[in-house]
């Protein structure tokens, strides 16, 4: 008996491909505690990792009625119900999202739509890109890889998650991975590319710090038109910026104050360890290490370098156009990657010129980004989806 | 597929400009709206609402 318990460990099944899988958990875990980089994200994702790549846990096994309900693991649960079949927990964090979000900037300048209209260029750039790929025999990706990886552009993590699971849940633990390691490296991305397309005099630009005041009313009428409008022209956007407009609501509405704020705190904190732990689990030794993977990581890179391009071209348009100073740096915001692409934009106006404020500006062009890759993934989902 | 393809794009790139650009227009004609009903409602002469008596009211 005692001699048979080496062969019951998971030591004789591991492979070094499980093995470079568990220095990956790792690694994330390292980037979670010690750079604090995304640490929310990272640390469950991380672990998720761990967790899946050890064999003969079980964790992974999905429900099977076959086998019992005793076979299923968590993790297997997590995927099968959250992620995979039913989608709930990319949608149900939007809410929690929603409730988090402030749209007065926004409301206050309504050009940041058009801003992060323009950020969304990286989607079908990095679109086009997988497709060429496809079509040149390097990967076999055809419409829908080539969608979910190319939403990567959108920098915005469940919208990412949503569509991947939705359109290829083969690429689901890479594309949610790619997204959320460059949301969290934005300050090293587009700082450059900002500088390549803007001269010191652009980035200088001074903007008044005040934005007009928004009333409640503003506020609350605003969801409302977002939910109807976008659910109206767009239906398969509705899971998310339905979820998104209702959370808005939630918070601006001033009437359910208890709801408002489980839904910022407890609430999206339960479906974030919930969601990430089912991304991490995702990341398994057999999807993750082939050469697809560092082609997506490539294309993740492109299409957030393009979106950030966008954005300040954009910017930049709109600039030479308004009568009043713009400055279009915060172009770079409408990725979404909320706040941090909007702290860029806000860091570099004030490297060119200290008297800048930009934070409140960018931070419009960045909220209209997350409507904007929900409104791009329920375009791709309407043509593609099943 | 390339002929998909395209028409994908397109449609992404016209609707997300679309509904964009479509709030951008509803959330100014709604601020002017609502600026006219705020001016309504604060108009010199006006009779406001009194609030209603609290349960400890004296």
């Amino acid at each position: 008996m005692m001699m048979d318990i080496p062969y019951q460990t998971a030591f004789q099944e591991i492979t070094w491909r499980e093995g470079i899988m568990l220095g990956v958990g790792l690694l994330f875990i390292y980037l979670a505690i010690g750079k604090r980089w995304e640490p929310y994200v990272l640390l469950s994702v991380g672990v998720g990792i761990i967790l899946a790549n050890i064999p003969l846990t079980g964790l992974l096994n999905e429900p099977d009625p076959s086998q019992g309900p005793a076979y299923a693991g968590l993790l297997g649960l997590l995927r099968h119900y959250g992620i995979f079949y039913f989608t709930v927990l990319p949608q149900l964090i939007f809410l929690g999202l929603g409730a988090m979000t402030d749209f007065s900037p926004l409301i206050a300048n309504p050009k940041g739509f058009i801003l992060g209209a323009a950020a969304q260029l990286g989607i079908f750039c990095a679109f086009a890109g997988a497709l060429a790929l496809g079509y040149w025999g390097i990967t076999d990706f055809g419409l829908k890889e080539a969608s979910a990886i190319a939403i990567i552009g959108g920098a915005d993590g469940p919208t990412t998650i949503y569509t991947t699971a939705k359109l290829s849940p083969g690429l689901l633990g890479i594309t949610a991975a790619t997204a959320y390691s460059y949301m969290a490296m934005v300050a090293l991305i587009q700082p450059p590319i900002i500088r390549a397309l803007t001269s010191k005099e652009e980035r200088a630009i001074y903007m008044k710090p005040q934005l007009r005041e928004v009333s409640k009313l503003e506020l609350i009428v605003f969801p409302i038109f977002l939910l109807i409008m976008v659910c109206l022209l767009v239906p398969d956007a509705a899971p998310l910026i339905g979820m998104f407009a209702f959370g808005n609501l939630i918070r601006v509405s001033g009437v359910v104050e208890r709801l408002s704020e489980t839904a910022q705190t407890v609430f999206v904190d339960i479906i974030t360890i919930l969601l990430m732990l089912g991304v991490g689990s995702a990341m398994t030794a057999d999807v993750i290490i082939k050469k697809d993977t560092l082609i997506i990581l490539g294309l993740g890179l492109f299409a957030f370098a393009t979106s950030t391009a966008g954005g300040v071209l954009m910017g930049k348009l709109i600039s030479r156009f308004s009568k009043e100073p713009f400055n279009p740096v915060i172009g770079a915001a409408g990725v979404s990657a909320v706040p941090m692409a909007a702290r860029v934009a806000h860091i570099e106006g004030q490297k060119a010129n200290p008297r800048n404020f930009l934070l409140l500006h960018a931070m419009g062009p960045n909220v209209a980004g997350v409507v904007g890759s929900a409104v791009v993934a329920g375009v791709f989902l309407g043509m593609l989806e099943d | 597929m390339w002929g998909d393809a395209a028409e994908q794009a397109l449609y992404g790139i016209v609707t997300v400009f679309a509904v964009l650009i479509l709030m951008v227009y509803l959330m100014r004609l709604s601020a002017i709206v609502i600026a006219r009903i705020e001016q309504a409602r604060h108009r010199p002469g006006k009779k406001g609402k009194s609030p209603p008596p609290t349960e400890h009211n004296p």
